[in-house]
């Protein structure tokens, strides 16, 4: 990934192929880092920083293109993971089938709620995503259902065929598993920023910043939004059915506040308007709350990181090395 | 052009705008629209451009009831306006805000709008951060993309000075020549509006007072005693 802003591009065309270069060489590189790491810990903690770091890039991505704060992806992330789960486990799907029924479901999910929730006010549509989110959680909690979802429990299954030429049952192996979660943070960043740079995006910033200008320039800004929205959910129905096939379970906490929480904490310490931010906000919101967890002041230190971030780079930890990175490019 | 017939548009009990029937809108004149404040100046073009509902009445536009129409519909259909407040997307580019609205309404020459606006040297600057008579450009040059037939705007003159908003009027009157076009000013600033329009028509609480030329409009008792007093 390259450290490009979501809305415009402020390097030359001649830095771009250097850029690519680097980038190309990044993401080679990634998939090496088993070798070096040898699962474990680290490895782990990788993981699932770059599943929080999807995560905050969908939320980065709806509130620097649609302005929406959105407190409640943990909806999309929890829903794919359970339709996956469910499909593996009551229907006999294969992996592969079940995580592509689970994306659809997600997506067709994802797509109902953002034509309910874009017409509301901003504070409605916060507290609607965030309430959705919290009662799948409790409806995935059900007695009633614990047949097919496992109840408080969770739900435990093991998938079985290959996904993408990997064996299902291999992506229990927290390295086997890495290269599946690399590329698709590479995927999923990539069409993010492809889309804010498209004239899609445009339109979908032009309508975050002058909704009433742009339906006087004869713009619809109703569906081009939902379909973000769906967008965005899809890409968090992804994060969560990868997680389901690297733990071969699915938790009503991938429903939580504290999963959509830490998304748009992660969200907001790298900083919305770049595809990278988010993604290195979600490692590093996910090793600091290993640390601190370790120490036993996981909430307290995570909050008062927090709150310096915010006072201090409001716009993220990438933002002062892209201006040092200018700096430098001019001296 | 247009055809306002006993337009009334009331808030709850109160009635901004009474029973208002007006034509407006030839092509390549100015239409000033003046009146006091609280005159329904601002709902009067809210409603044109389909803003604000008729409570009773109804409104057409080439000889076409418009009156249930949307703003996007109407605007497709060649009715464009500016704001009051300036209307533009600040965080775009001049360029970036004038391409999108062009490459939707399939504008085929937005140079020629650039260039009459005097937009060409700024073009590059986020809009946020132009001058303020620039942002008055740019709200006024997204309303003529897609060869509108007829421009709405809302106090363009606001915020600028005498001289600044006498030459907006003289962009007025050159784009409505030149682009065939019929604009309709909802103008505060009566001698700019008075040396500038072909044709006025003076509102006063909400309801139409006069139409004419700014000679008649000068001379009309009514208008003096409501609106513009001895002073004119």
């Amino acid at each position: 990934m390259t450290s490009l802003p979501l809305s415009r591009r402020p390097v030359s065309a001649m830095r771009w192929p250097v850029l690519g270069g680097v980038a190309l060489a990044v993401f080679l590189a990634g998939f090496l880092l088993p070798g070096y790491l040898e699962g474990g810990y680290l490895q782990s903690m990788l993981n699932n920083g770059l599943i929080t770091g999807i995560l905050a890039l969908c939320v980065a991505f709806i509130m620097h293109q649609c302005g929406f704060v959105l407190f409640g992806i943990a909806a999309y992330y929890g829903l794919a993971a359970y339709a996956c789960a469910i499909l593996v486990n009551s229907f006999g799907f294969p992996a592969m089938a079940a995580a592509a029924v689970a994306l659809l479901v997600t997506l067709a999910a994802a797509f109902l709620v953002g034509a309910i929730v874009i017409r509301v006010k901003p504070l409605a549509f916060m507290m609607i995503c965030l309430s959705l989110a919290e009662l799948m959680r409790h409806l995935v909690a059900l007695p009633s259902l614990r047949r097919t979802t496992g109840g408080s429990d969770g739900l435990l299954f093991m998938p079985e065929g290959r996904v993408f030429g990997i064996d299902a049952v291999d992506l229990l192996d927290t390295g086997q598993v890495w290269p599946l979660i690399w590329t698709a943070t590479w995927v999923i960043a990539g069409l993010f920023l492809i889309v804010a740079s498209s004239h899609f995006g445009v339109r979908l910033r032009a309508i975050k910043e002058n909704e009433e200008r742009m339906r006087f320039s004869g713009f619809d800004t109703y569906w081009p939004r939902v379909f973000a929205f769906a967008g965005v959910g899809l890409a968090a129905g992804v994060a969560g059915v990868i997680q389901a096939l690297a733990t071969g379970f699915a938790s009503p906490e991938m429903f939580s506040i504290i999963t959509s929480t830490n998304a748009l904490l992660a969200a907001i310490t790298g900083g919305v308007s770049s595809v990278v931010g988010p993604v290195m906000g979600g490692v590093i919101y996910t090793w600091a709350i290993s640390e601190f967890g370790a120490l036993g002041y996981s909430q307290l230190f995570t909050g008062i990181a927090v709150i310096l971030v915010m006072l201090f780079i409001p716009k993220g930890i990438l933002h002062p090395l892209r201006l040092l990175g200018r700096k430098g490019g001019r001296a | 052009m247009i055809r306002v017939e006993n337009l009334t548009v009331a808030y709850g009990a109160f009635k901004a705008l009474t029973d208002i029937s007006v034509d407006l809108g030839r092509r390549g004149q100015v239409h000033s629209i003046i009146g006091p404040n609280g005159a329904g100046k601002s709902t009067f073009m809210d409603a044109i451009v389909g803003k604000r509902r008729p409570s009773a009445g109804r409104i057409f536009y080439k000889d076409r009831d418009i009156s249930g129409d949307s703003i996007q519909r109407r605007r497709k259909d060649g009715m464009a306006r500016s704001f009051q407040k300036t209307s533009i997307f600040p965080g775009l580019t001049i360029l970036e805000q004038l391409d999108l609205v062009a490459a939707h309404l399939n504008e085929p020459d937005l140079g020629a709008i650039i260039d009459t606006m005097d937009l060409r040297e700024v073009l590059h600057l986020e809009a946020a951060r132009a001058a303020y008579g620039v942002q008055r450009r740019v709200d006024v040059a997204l309303g003529l993309i897609g060869m509108p037939d007829i421009l709405l705007l809302d106090e363009p003159g606001a915020g600028l000075s005498a001289e600044e908003t006498a030459n907006l009027f003289r962009h007025l009157r050159k784009l409505a020549a030149e682009r065939d076009i019929a604009a309709v000013v909802v103008e505060h600033d009566v001698e700019a509006v008075f040396a500038l329009s072909d044709v006025v028509t003076v509102l006063d609480l909400g309801r139409h007072l006069a139409t004419g030329t700014p000679a008649e409009i000068r001379a009309n008792p009514q208008v003096v005693a409501a609106y513009l007093g001895t002073a004119a």
